[in-house]
C-alpha cells in the first residue's frame, strides 16, 4: 500500500476492486450458554481457532481461550454486563490485531487498537498480536550496549540490545522509575520505545505519559495501556499487543526499547481468567502454562540477524516481590526466562539509596559484552570494591577504631555509594558516566561526607561540561577512552580535586 | 418446524419475499416458519438466520469485506 503515488491510486482502487469478490457470507452462529465475570461459554460453535476474535449481538467483542467439541470459552474485552445467555456469537475467521507504524508513535492506544489519547487515527497497518519468537538461525549475539543513562546500571549490570532484563522488586523501590528513566535517555539515540501498562492505576499511566511527554520522550514512544479498570481480557492481551507494535520496528531494522510493567500483574489477570474458564489451578492457583504465557512473550525479543534486517528488541519486563520474596513463582519464572535480573531492595531504597539497586543480586547474563570500550576501561573493579566496602562495613558498626587502610577503603566504598545515587529523570551520557567513574578511581569522592556530596557531585558535572567538553565529545563519537584522552581527563579531574 | 428470519433493511416487496422463501424451502424443505425483521444497518440486500446458520447477503457485511480487501497489500 505504501508504494502507491498520488497518480496511481485510482487504478490502483480500479484494481483492487475488480479483484474483490463479491460472494455470500455464510457461518453458524453460536449461542450464549453462560455468562459472567467477562468470560461466556458458548453452546454450539464448532470449529473456532485458538485466540480467534468472536463477535456478539450488539458488536460486542471477545476472544475465544478454550475450545471443545461444539462450543468455546471466551473473554470479552468490554461491555461485560451487556451480554446475556441466549445471546448470538459468531466467530471472525481473524485473530486479534493491533495497528502498527510510525503513527503510533506519540499515541496511547488499548490493546485492541482503539486511541484512548482522543483525536483521530488512522492505523497504516495491522499484525497480529500473538505471533512467533525470531528462530534461532534469525538472531545473533547480543553485542550492542543500550544506555539507561544509570550510572549503577550501565557500569555494572550492563544491558544489551535484544536483551531481557528484569527489573525486580518490592512495590514502591523505583522499578517504574528505572524503566521510565531509561526511556528517557534513548532521546537521539535513534532507539524507538514501547511502555506497556498492565494492570496499573490510570492515575499512575496518566504520571507516566506527563514524564515522558515532559522529557520529549513520547516522540519515539507508543504507550498500551490496559489499566486495573480493564476486563482481565485486555490485561492479558496488552504485552502482546505492545510487542506486536515494537517487533514492526524491530522488522525494519530499529533499535526498540520495550517495557513491560508489570508481568506480576499480567499474570494475575491471566489466573483470573483461567480459574473462570474452570482451568485446573496449579501453584498459587497460577493454571499450568503460567511459563509458557510469559516466555512466549519475552522469546520475541530478540537481535536480529543482518539478514533479517539487523534491528533489535530490548525488554524491560518488570515484577513486583511481597516482602523481597524472589523465590515466589512468577518471580523465579521471569528470572528463569530473562538474561539478568535489577534487584531493587526496599530497605536501600528507605535509606536514601536511589536507585536502590542491590548489585549482589542483580546480574546481566550478556555481562561486558553490551558494554562500550570506554566503559569497560573505567568500571572493572566497581562490584568488587562495593562488595569489599559492604562487608567491611558490617564489621565496622560493632567497632570505632579501623586501620587506616580498611578507613580508606570505607570513606571510598562511601563515596561510590553515594556517586550511585541518581536523581529521577535525570540520566547522564555516556562521557559523563566515564568521567564521573574516572574521577572516582582518582578517589576525588573519598572523605566527601554524604551531606556534602550532590553540591560537590553538581560542582564536579558543572566542571566536566566547562572544562572536558571536548573528551566528552570523543568519548560519546566513539564510545572508546584513548589513552592519550584518559591522560588528559586524569589532569584535569586531578585539578578539580586540587581545587576542591 | 425450524425458523427463519429474514432481515433487510427495509421492507421487501411481497413478491421478493415470497421469492425468497420458496428459494429457502426449495433448498432446506418444507418445515421452515418465516419471519420478517426491519435492520437498518444492514444497508442493503438481506440476512437469513435458519436455526442459527447464517447467510449473509448484506450490503453491510460486503462493504466492510471490501474494506479489509483494500487495507491488504
Amino acid at each position: 500500500m505504501s508504494q502507491v503515488s498520488q497518480r496511481n491510486i485510482s487504478a490502483f482502487l480500479k484494481q483492487k476492486i475488480d479483484d474483490f469478490n463479491v460472494a455470500p457470507v455464510e457461518f453458524v452462529k453460536g449461542t450464549v450458554a453462560s455468562a459472567g465475570d467477562g468470560v461466556v461459554r458458548i453452546a454450539s460453535l464448532p470449529g473456532r481457532l485458538y485466540g480467534e476474535l468472536l463477535e456478539f449481538d450488539g458488536g460486542i467483542m471477545g476472544m475465544a481461550l478454550d475450545l471443545d467439541e461444539n462450543g468455546a470459552g471466551a473473554v470479552l474485552f468490554d461491555s461485560a454486563d451487556e451480554v446475556k445467555v441466549g445471546d448470538g456469537v459468531r466467530g471472525t475467521g481473524a485473530v486479534a490485531e493491533i495497528p502498527v507504524g510510525n503513527n503510533v508513535l506519540g499515541r496511547v492506544l488499548d490493546p485492541i487498537g482503539r486511541a484512548l489519547d482522543g483525536g483521530d487515527f488512522q492505523p497504516e497497518k495491522y499484525c497480529p498480536v500473538e505471533r512467533p519468537a525470531p528462530s534461532v538461525t534469525d538472531r545473533r549475539p547480543v553485542d550492542k550496549p543500550m544506555q539507561t543513562g544509570i550510572l549503577a546500571i550501565d557500569s555494572m549490570i550492563p544491558i544489551g540490545r535484544g536483551q531481557r532484563e528484569l527489573i525486580i522488586g518490592d512495590r514502591q523501590t523505583g522499578k517504574t522509575t528505572i524503566a521510565v528513566d531509561s526511556i528517557l535517555n534513548q532521546k537521539e539515540t535513534g532507539v524507538l520505545c514501547v511502555y506497556c501498562a498492565i494492570g496499573q492505576k490510570a492515575s499512575t499511566v496518566a504520571q507516566v505519559i506527563q514524564t515522558l511527554q515532559n522529557g520529549g520522550a513520547m516522540d519515539y514512544t507508543a504507550v498500551v495501556a490496559a489499566t486495573a479498570s480493564d476486563s482481565p481480557a485486555m490485561q492479558y492481551l496488552a504485552p502482546y499487543s505492545a510487542c506486536t507494535i515494537a517487533e514492526y520496528f524491530m522488522e525494519q531494522g530499529k533499535d526498540v526499547l520495550i517495557v513491560y510493567d508489570d508481568l506480576s500483574k499480567h499474570a494475575v489477570a491471566y489466573r483470573t481468567i483461567s480459574l473462570l474458564l474452570h482451568r485446573p489451578p496449579g501453584r498459587e492457583a497460577y493454571p499450568g502454562d503460567v511459563f509458557y504465557l510469559h516466555s512466549r512473550l519475552l522469546e520475541r525479543s530478540a537481535c536480529l540477524s543482518r539478514r533479517r534486517g539487523g534491528g533489535s528488541l530490548t525488554a524491560l519486563p518488570i515484577v513486583e516481590t511481597m516482602e523481597n520474596n524472589i523465590s515466589a513463582f512468577i518471580p523465579t519464572n521471569v528470572i528463569s526466562i530473562t538474561d539478568g535480573q535489577i534487584y531493587l531492595e526496599s530497605e536501600l531504597f528507605h535509606s536514601g539509596v536511589r536507585p536502590a539497586v542491590n548489585t549482589g543480586l542483580s546480574v546481566s547474563r550478556v555481562g561486558r559484552a553490551a558494554q562500550t570500550d570506554a566503559m569497560k576501561k573505567v568500571s572493572g573493579t566497581l562490584r568488587i570494591d562495593l562488595s569489599q566496602y559492604r562487608e567491611m562495613a558490617v564489621f565496622a558498626r560493632f567497632g570505632s577504631d579501623v586501620d587506616p587502610a580498611t578507613k580508606r577503603l570505607l570513606e571510598k566504598g562511601e563515596g561510590l555509594v553515594n556517586l550511585f545515587k541518581q536523581g529521577k529523570s535525570k540520566p547522564y551520557p555516556l562521557s559523563r558516566q566515564v568521567l564521573l567513574l574516572l574521577a572516582y578511581s582518582l578517589d576525588l569522592f573519598t572523605g566527601i561526607h554524604e551531606k556534602e556530596f550532590p553540591a560537590h557531585l553538581a560542582d564536579l558535572l558543572a566542571y566536566i561540561d566547562a572544562s572536558c567538553a571536548d573528551l566528552c565529545r570523543v568519548i560519546d563519537e566513539t564510545g572508546d577512552l584513548p589513552e592519550d584522552v584518559k591522560a588528559k581527563a586524569e589532569e584535569r579531574l586531578k585539578a578539580f580535586g586540587q581545587r576542591a | 418446524m425450524r425458523k427463519c428470519t429474514v432481515t433487510a433493511a427495509s421492507n421487501m416487496s411481497g413478491k421478493t419475499y415470497e421469492y425468497l422463501c420458496e428459494k429457502v424451502r426449495a433448498k432446506f424443505g418444507d418445515d421452515i416458519e418465516f419471519t420478517r425483521v426491519t435492520d437498518d444497518s444492514v444497508i442493503g440486500g438481506f440476512i437469513l438466520d435458519l436455526n442459527r446458520h447464517i447467510f449473509d447477503l448484506s450490503l453491510a457485511t460486503q462493504l466492510k469485506a471490501m474494506g479489509r480487501h483494500l487495507r491488504e497489500e
